[in-house]
């Protein structure tokens, strides 16, 4: 029983942790541009995403090492500070994206311009962190994330041809626009397959103090928690493709995003979305400032926990603190939030390998695995993996440029 | 016991459970009556930046220099070396070597300034 509930928990918060600002907006407009063409991108990055996970998960409960402490350690600090300046500048971003989308919600409901919202919004997520403890967070994203399936009922409301969405989980090539089909495949890509969900979960399963008996509910976890996410993605995307493409409006502005659910629930509809977006970013926001705050003390070694009090972890508070009032006054420089957070997908695609491979490598190891190295089906997918990161790390800045 | 595998950058973990750093440097002892020995482990900011180069480490000497007066050395004699395990544990108290007091200095010059910090978060 306890263990029953220990995964819906698990899988409550992946679902926190699989749909954030990136996801959202990634399959919105995907589904907005190419309707439902780009099914199979989410579907193969939730596949990578799971067995990542899972493999971040079993290396802290096998060695007790979260990945931060395992690069250092395996590869020295030489190669470390690579994924770790990486890590920290592009989780940097991505937490202004995941407030500046919670400023937006908030934009939507009250009418005052997101700008306005940063600090306070900034303040907010800090304060839960400051205050709450690892189980709070897991307990408060989790129950609220539930709101998302609001996309499902749409989905299914909308009656979508399903020929098209079987064909659209098949991979292929794009119709019209090039340049662009392949920009908006790798920034769904990149919404889905985060370096910072990786670290945030190996980091987790030591903060719920999982043992070897918790294998099991790690891959539980890892697998139900991202499919439920991934579902919820892909009907973002057959939503905004019903109601959005059909209508001629493309998202380039988040003031657009809304609209996909208006011919459904009507005047609801925005309230719905705003909240769903609003949830999602602050789950998102919470998870990727903690994430930076693992990395940078799991790399130096200092005390880290979210259960501790801040004056037990200093420098894992002030990590912290210091990120989300940065982020915060970039939010408040009124950057448009939708264009930095299809930046920050882009990013974190850019650094992607640089976690994949030492993960992989670290993966088969006998002296952290034991007997529970990789089989030979997560080492190929891990592989597919490594190989897709590579390539669209290559390929990512240009097409940001030519198809962005 | 392979020092540069299963020593360098390892989690330390000091007498009382805490994580105190990670091993940052190894000191050799060269000796004439004999082969050269482990002298000490060394902690700190400024060893890590010995790694790049000398003029990273003197940017953070001088950084620690203007922060922390009160700095003590970040040696950790060898002999203080309990055991080398998944982490290297220690027979001392992290507060008895260096790299502590950047953590004392964000603790009592900012920390403890913000309302909620000594907050005993709930456990289940």
């Amino acid at each position: 029983m306890k263990k029953l509930l220990k995964i819906s928990l698990g899988i409550l918060t992946s679902i926190g942790g699989f749909l954030d600002a990136g996801a959202i907006a990634t399959n919105a407009a995907a589904g907005a541009t190419f309707g439902t063409r780009l099914l199979w991108v989410t579907a193969l990055g939730t596949l990578f995403i799971i067995f990542l996970t899972e493999m971040s998960g079993r290396l802290a409960v096998v060695s007790k090492h979260t990945i931060a402490d395992a690069i250092r350690e395996h590869f020295g600090f030489r190669y470390h500070v690579i994924p770790l300046v990486a890590e920290v500048i592009v989780d940097f971003f991505i937490l202004s994206a995941e407030i500046g989308g919670l400023c937006i919600a908030l934009q939507f409901v009250t009418g005052i311009a997101f700008r306005w919202w940063a600090l306070p919004v900034g303040f907010f997520i800090w304060f839960v962190i400051w205050i709450g403890s690892f189980g709070h967070i897991e307990k408060i994203t989790a129950f609220l994330g539930l709101i998302t399936i609001c996309f499902l009922v749409a989905a299914f409301r909308l009656h979508p041809p399903l020929h098209q969405i079987a064909s659209g989980l098949m991979p292929h090539g794009p119709a019209h626009d090039g340049l662009r089909y392949w920009y908006v495949a790798v920034s769904v890509m990149g919404g889905i397959v985060t370096p910072y969900v990786l670290y945030f979960y190996s980091a987790g399963a030591i903060e719920d103090k999982w043992d070897m008996n918790d294998l099991g509910i790690n891959r539980g976890v890892a697998t139900l928690g991202m499919t439920f996410g991934c579902v919820i993605a892909m009907a973002i995307m057959v939503v905004t493709a019903g109601s959005l493409q059909h209508a001629g409006i493309s998202i380039d502005r988040y003031e657009q995003a809304p609209l996909m659910l208006v011919p459904i629930f009507g005047r609801a509809g925005v309230l719905l979305f705003a909240a769903s977006l609003a949830i999602c970013c602050f789950g998102a926001a919470i998870e990727a400032a903690l994430a930076v705050s693992y990395v940078v003390a799991q790399s130096f070694g200092w005390e880290w926990g979210e259960d501790l009090p801040p004056n037990k972890n200093a420098r894992f508070a002030s990590t912290y603190t210091l990120l989300i009032l940065l982020a915060s006054l970039l939010v408040f420089t009124g950057l448009d939030p939708l264009r930095l957070t299809m930046m920050s997908m882009g990013f974190a695609v850019v650094i992607l390998p640089l976690v994949v491979m030492p993960l992989l490598v670290i993966m088969n190891d006998e002296k952290y695995l034991k007997a529970n190295r990789n089989g030979w089906i997560s080492n190929t997918v891990g592989f597919a993996a490594l190989i897709a990161a590579i390539v669209m790390s290559v390929v990512a800045i240009p097409l940001e440029i030519l198809g962005g | 016991m392979n020092l540069f595998r299963d020593v360098l950058d390892q989690q330390i973990i000091d007498r009382e459970q805490h994580k105190g750093g990670k091993v940052d440097g190894i000191a050799l002892e060269i000796r004439t009556d004999g082969p050269p020995r482990v002298a000490y482990l060394d902690v700190g900011m400024d060893v890590l930046a010995r790694r790049f180069s000398s003029r990273l480490e003197r940017l953070v000497h001088e950084i620690y220099r203007r922060f922390l007066r009160d700095r003590k050395p970040s040696h950790v004699s060898w002999q203080k070396v309990d055991r080398i395990a998944i982490s290297a544990g220690l027979d001392i108290d992290r507060s008895e070597y260096s790299t502590f007091h950047v953590e004392k200095w964000l603790r009592d010059n900012i920390i403890t300034k913000i309302p909620g910090n000594a907050h005993k978060k709930h456990q289940e």
